[in-house]
């Protein structure tokens, strides 16, 4: 048939010098042009063309549009909207495919095209091409930039974790939180991990996390697989939510091998599931470990320190200073007065209050009170108008009234005389 | 912030622990950081206990409506979602 097409276009030119050579019917265009294509069709359905892509269009109807062509010629071709949405990488101007599909003519405008069926990358893997695209591309974007990612919390009490619940990456992670810090909430949004449509429902579950207002860090991730399971982490989709997430995002998929876009998105990435779980939660034991070593320090340092106190108190008690006549008394009096109600009031609060058993001080330092030093026989002066103790004869004059203050009572006497030593 | 978080308690901690230890103030000063101290170690012990141990699934409803149930590794959720890995 195609042969016959042939010929008669090579014939054309002689048409009117020969028309009695034509021994076959005449055509109408429609006619010959539904001759052309039923003879191409029927010859060039199914077939594989390797060239160069240029000249891409995409309207919004989702079809492409795309000349395909080599050294010497080109080739008008199309891809329907459903093939274009299940190719996974970019048809762009320059890449060299290896295209399937069948001729088809498009009677209206009198042109044959290829109509694709499915279109590879030559020489490289759709996926691998694009992987490469969309890493490019968001890179460009700044998707990856540094500055955007956000801090992981120190320890975070609710943790949303978004996988598969039945697959392995869930045990591990959980496995890992158990043991490193068990009281922290989590929860888990279960989706598809891997096949038509987990992409979406991964991109959705990191938007619904983030209405919550209490979780603190997300994982999202799976176990180790092909570059076709681990696929939904390299769709634009999941980049976009995770770029766009306000909690921050740990990535954690598959072995340490597999990058993917989520993992070059995300505010951290895990190599593994389970160092999703080492990344999200400290070791609690090593925390509690360090506060109560501070706080036996802290204990430690107060006690020494009493105890340096009290036996300073104990020393200047006995000494000959204490003795000596009442101006130095009353100055040690008073400064143990002070010392006492300090050391009272503080162990009532700070250390009565941690249940620490350091009351036996307090017992102690009562031996030193003031009330003690009276009942040993020494008394305190002062003077009766304004109350104020008395530390030498400044101040005082005859006929003055003093009050001397005893163990148990008081006197007030009158001043007969003053005499200076 | 709202509150001081772990690290930088624990960062104050350690500074008026050495400040005791050096040993240089006096018992009105040494009583103070002693109190700050223990203000600290406490609120420490608090952000290292406050969250209790939970782990739940978030399912939806026939109408979309979310709501959570304890999450049990062994049992196979009824969410529809049956991922096969590895």
């Amino acid at each position: 048939m195609l042969d016959s097409f042939l010929n008669i276009k090579t014939n054309q030119e002689s048409l009117e010098y020969f028309p009695e050579e034509i021994n076959e019917k005449f055509f109408t265009v429609s006619e010959i042009t539904r001759e052309i294509r039923t003879s191409l069709e029927h010859k060039l359905s199914n077939v594989c063309v390797i060239g160069e892509i240029s000249n891409v269009r995409k309207p919004g109807s989702g079809h492409v549009y795309l000349t395909l062509k080599d050294k010497n010629a080109q080739l008008q071709a199309v891809v329907f909207r459903n093939t274009a949405s299940r190719t996974k990488f970019e048809l762009k101007d320059g890449i060299e495919v290896v295209s399937f599909g069948s001729i088809t003519v498009y009677e209206p405008r009198g042109q044959y095209q290829l109509i694709i069926n499915k279109i590879e990358p030559k020489g490289i893997g759709a996926l691998q091409l694009a992987f490469q695209q969309l890493k490019e591309k968001l890179e460009k974007e700044g998707l990856f930039d540094h500055a955007h990612k956000k801090t992981i919390p120190f320890i975070p009490q609710k943790i949303g974790i978004v996988t598969s619940p039945t697959g392995a990456a869930i045990k591990d992670i959980l496995n890992i939180i158990e043991r490193r810090f068990a009281n922290v909430e989590i929860l888990i949004y279960p989706v598809r991990v891997q096949g038509e449509g987990a992409a979406q429902e991964i991109a959705e579950a990191i938007s619904e996390l983030n209405k919550l207002s209490d979780i603190d860090v997300i994982i999202s991730g799976r176990g180790g697989g092909s570059l076709e399971d681990l696929w939904a982490f390299n769709e634009e989709i999941v980049a976009r939510s995770i770029y766009n997430s306000r909690i921050p995002i740990i990535s954690a998929v598959g072995h340490e091998i597999d990058v993917t876009i989520a993992d070059l998105v995300a505010d951290k990435r895990a190599l593994t599931p389970s160092e999703a779980g080492e990344l999200v939660v400290p070791r609690k034991d090593l925390l509690v470990e360090k506060i109560e070593k501070f706080k036996a320090r802290l204990l430690q340092s107060l006690t020494g320190k009493l105890r340096l106190s009290k036996e300073k108190l104990v020393r200047i008690a006995n000494s000959y200073a204490m003795r000596q006549p009442f101006d130095r008394l009353n100055r040690w009096q008073q400064k143990l007065d002070e010392f006492t109600q300090r050391l009272n009031l503080n162990i009532t609060h700070a250390l009565y209050a941690e249940r620490e058993k350091l009351s036996g001080i307090a017992g102690k330092l009562e031996s030193l009170s003031p009330l003690n030093v009276l009942k040993r026989g020494y008394t305190i002066t002062t003077r009766l108008e304004d109350n104020k103790s008395l530390r030498d004869i400044k101040n005082l004059s005859k006929g003055g009234k003093i009050k001397t203050n005893l163990s148990k009572g008081s006197v007030i006497s009158e001043i007969l005389s003053i005499e200076k030593r | 912030m709202k509150k001081p978080d772990f690290e930088t308690s624990l960062e104050e901690l350690e500074e008026i622990v050495g400040q005791l230890e050096t040993n240089d103030l006096t018992l009105d000063e040494t009583l103070a950081k002693y109190e700050s101290g223990i203000k600290i170690y406490r609120q420490c012990n608090l952000i290292l206990e406050k969250a209790e141990k939970k782990i739940n699934i978030l399912l939806k409803n026939s109408i979309g409506e979310n709501r959570t149930e304890k999450f049990n590794l062994k049992k196979t959720t009824n969410t529809g979602s049956s991922s096969i890995e590895e």
